[in-house]
């Protein structure tokens, strides 16, 4: 036995040296074993019930960010940071801010900071997932945006979408900083290109983020019709099962064209999508449908009456 | 008894009236996009109307991509009942309005808020003639000349294929009797006219030539004012009597504080924009003393048709003794 024990731990000792002499170290083998698991976003994406989302997320993010602090240069672990920050300020921060605004403006005015700093967060990680394979892409991204996309290949569309939708969502929230909005074009451009290598991405990811693009008024570039041939795509791309497309077009562009009806009718539909049915997708349909409810509750707030309603009903005051 | 329970009726008829006279439920009709600083600044002002007047006051900000002249045929019919305006809004209700947009008239920030405070109790006037109670003035910063070739002068201007909003009429005439090349179109065809040659010089405050991305089309901008961009927003008089007077104080209090808000951060703002856009490669130009006071000069004559064509001789008056004195000073 004595002798068992002594060569098990003269083994442990040659096969530390050796670790140590390769560079390797306990941590990273226990990071390569775990990590696969870890970063899985389809176990978040596919939860039931949002508050476990909600609750389990941050650890999970202050862990890959240290893992990210040990290891600079890991893209899968980037990758997930840009992802899972992206997917917590949306689902949860900017949900909430939204359910907020119509009663407690301080409180959703303090929960859309959080997202928006939160959004820079997933894009500075997605920024840098993208510079270990582009070299100086980021300065370039900024100064020369629809040159500088056209050196990224399809394997690149998953960390174009995220990076594109971080900074395009942090934009939306910092209108009143001129350093953010200066970036809108490289923004629209990482998605514009993820769109032109895969399309189909995701189910149509890439054009349920276009319809929003499309619908931020025709003087910024956008365009409703752009908007509703993108609706038309990524609803057929995800056969009809996504809450994502049918929210946009509502909010984004039957609000502005004040289409009342359209706005109601993309709704409903919202509701009435199963949940269930396509589980990969459960978490932000169940989120989306939460939206749907409130925009429906809040429908007169939204629309000014017809003029021409307004105007019978003052000629009868008259 | 009987005459008690009539007295104690009456009584509650009257309080019943006088809580209904004190509740009101507003809608605030604007194009300034949501998330912006204008766009935060009236919903912080809505959310203290609410606090402050212990919620008989509500305003819900609802922000359009229409147009203005929608917004004030609204108004008309009380629906919405607040409207925060730009200048082009303004002058569809009243030309008088057109006075902060005399190119080149006024020289610095300090100068155009001493004129508008100036002319703030005419104007407050001309709005309640028309149905509309000032709450606040708004800033959108200062419109320059931005343009694809260098512009240093007015002749430089006047080679320019130069934007101008659709719908003035007023202002394409008198650009082409000064010998201007003026290009009518409306806000959202104007990138595409960047990008088609159609215009290659246009007037916007610098926040907006880079948040609609004009700028990367033109990389020039003359470092003098063209002229300040201000609003306002404004009640109909129909909503504003339902209010109590109590409430009244506290709703305008609430308003400046929100035009203070504007005339600081809104200044901050552009400049912060002017850098950012210097950064991707635009070029401002400066002026010396010299040319700056021969184009504010020129620009002088030319615009001094301006009174009684396009705005009311009384107000142009007004504003010009209100400037003059200010630079006495």
């Amino acid at each position: 036995m004595k002798t068992n024990s002594a060569s098990t731990t003269g083994f442990v000792m040659i096969l530390l040296i050796v670790m140590i002499l390769s560079g390797c170290s306990f941590r990273s083998m226990a990071v390569n074993a775990v990590l696969p698991t870890l970063v899985n976003p389809a176990v978040y994406l596919s939860e039931e019930d949002p508050e476990v989302a909600r609750d389990a997320l941050p650890f999970l993010l202050k862990t890959i960010e240290s893992i990210i602090d040990a290891e600079p240069q890991r893209q899968d672990t980037l990758l997930f940071a840009n992802t899972g920050f992206v997917l917590y300020a949306t689902a949860f921060l900017q949900a909430e801010a939204q359910l907020a605004e119509w009663e407690d403006y301080a409180r959703a005015t303090e929960l859309n900071e959080r997202a928006r700093q939160m959004f820079l967060r997933a894009r500075n990680y997605g920024l840098r997932n993208l510079e270990i394979d582009y070299p100086g892409v980021s300065e370039r991204l900024s100064s020369e945006p629809e040159n500088a996309v056209m050196v990224f290949e399809t394997d690149d569309v998953e960390s174009l979408y995220y990076l594109g939708g971080a900074w395009v969502l942090a934009i939306s929230l910092g209108l009143d900083q001129p350093a953010l909005v200066a970036d809108f074009p490289a923004a629209r451009a990482l998605l514009g290109r993820a769109l032109e290598l895969d399309e189909d991405f995701q189910r149509g990811a890439l054009h349920a983020a276009f319809i929003t693009l499309e619908s931020v008024g025709e003087a910024m570039g956008g365009s409703n019709k752009r908007a509703r041939e993108h609706f038309k795509r990524a609803v057929e791309l995800s056969e009809g099962q996504d809450v994502g497309p049918y929210l946009s077009l509502a909010s984004g562009v039957a609000v502005s064209e004040e289409n009342r009806d359209e706005f109601r009718d993309l709704l409903e539909t919202a509701l009435a999508i199963d949940s269930d049915e396509h589980p990969q997708n459960r978490l932000l349909n169940l989120i989306g449908q939460n939206r749907a409810r409130v925009l429906l509750e809040h429908i007169d707030d939204l629309f000014f009456e017809p003029l021409n309603a307004l105007e019978l009903d003052e000629e009868n005051r008259q | 008894m009987k005459a008690i329970r009539i007295v104690m009726a009456v009584a509650m008829l009257f309080g019943s009236t006088a809580v209904f006279a004190q509740r009101a439920n507003l809608r605030l009709g604007t194009i300034l996009p949501a998330n912006s600083i204008w766009d935060r600044a009236l919903k912080q002002m809505a959310s203290e109307w609410q606090q402050a007047t212990g919620g008989r006051v509500r305003l819900q900000v609802r922000g359009t991509t229409g147009d203005e002249s929608t917004i004030i045929r609204r108004m008309r019919l009380n629906n919405p009942q607040v409207a925060s305006l730009t200048q082009t809004g303004l002058a569809e209700i009243d030309e008088s309005f057109n006075v902060f947009g005399i190119p080149f008239f006024f020289e610095s920030d300090a100068e155009a808020i001493h004129v508008l405070e100036a002319l703030t109790p005419q104007l407050r006037q001309v709005l309640a003639e028309k149905g509309y109670v000032l709450l606040n003035w708004g800033h959108g910063g200062w419109a320059h000349v931005f343009s694809a070739a260098e512009v240093n002068n007015l002749n430089d201007l006047r080679r320019a294929k130069l934007f101008t909003s659709s719908g003035d009429d007023g202002m394409v005439r008198w650009y082409k009797e000064n010998g201007f090349q003026p290009v009518p179109l409306a806000l959202t065809d104007v990138l595409m006219g960047l990008n088609t040659g159609l215009i290659n010089a246009y007037p916007s405050p610098p926040y907006g030539a880079l948040v609609f991305q004009w700028y990367r089309q033109t990389s020039h901008m003359l470092d003098i004012p063209l002229n300040p961009v201000f609003g306002a927003t404004v009640m109909t008089e129909r909503a504003w009597a339902r209010i109590s007077q109590s409430d009244q104080t506290i709703l305008r209090e609430s308003a400046v504080a929100t035009q203070d808000f504007l005339f600081t951060e809104v200044p901050r703002q552009d400049r912060e924009a002017i850098s950012e856009m210097q950064k991707r490669g635009l070029n401002v130009s400066s002026l010396d003393e010299a040319s700056s006071e021969k184009l504010r000069r020129e620009a002088e004559k030319l615009t001094s048709t301006w009174r009684e064509d396009r705005v009311p001789s009384a107000v142009y008056d007004a504003a010009l003794r209100a400037r003059n004195s200010y630079r006495e000073k």
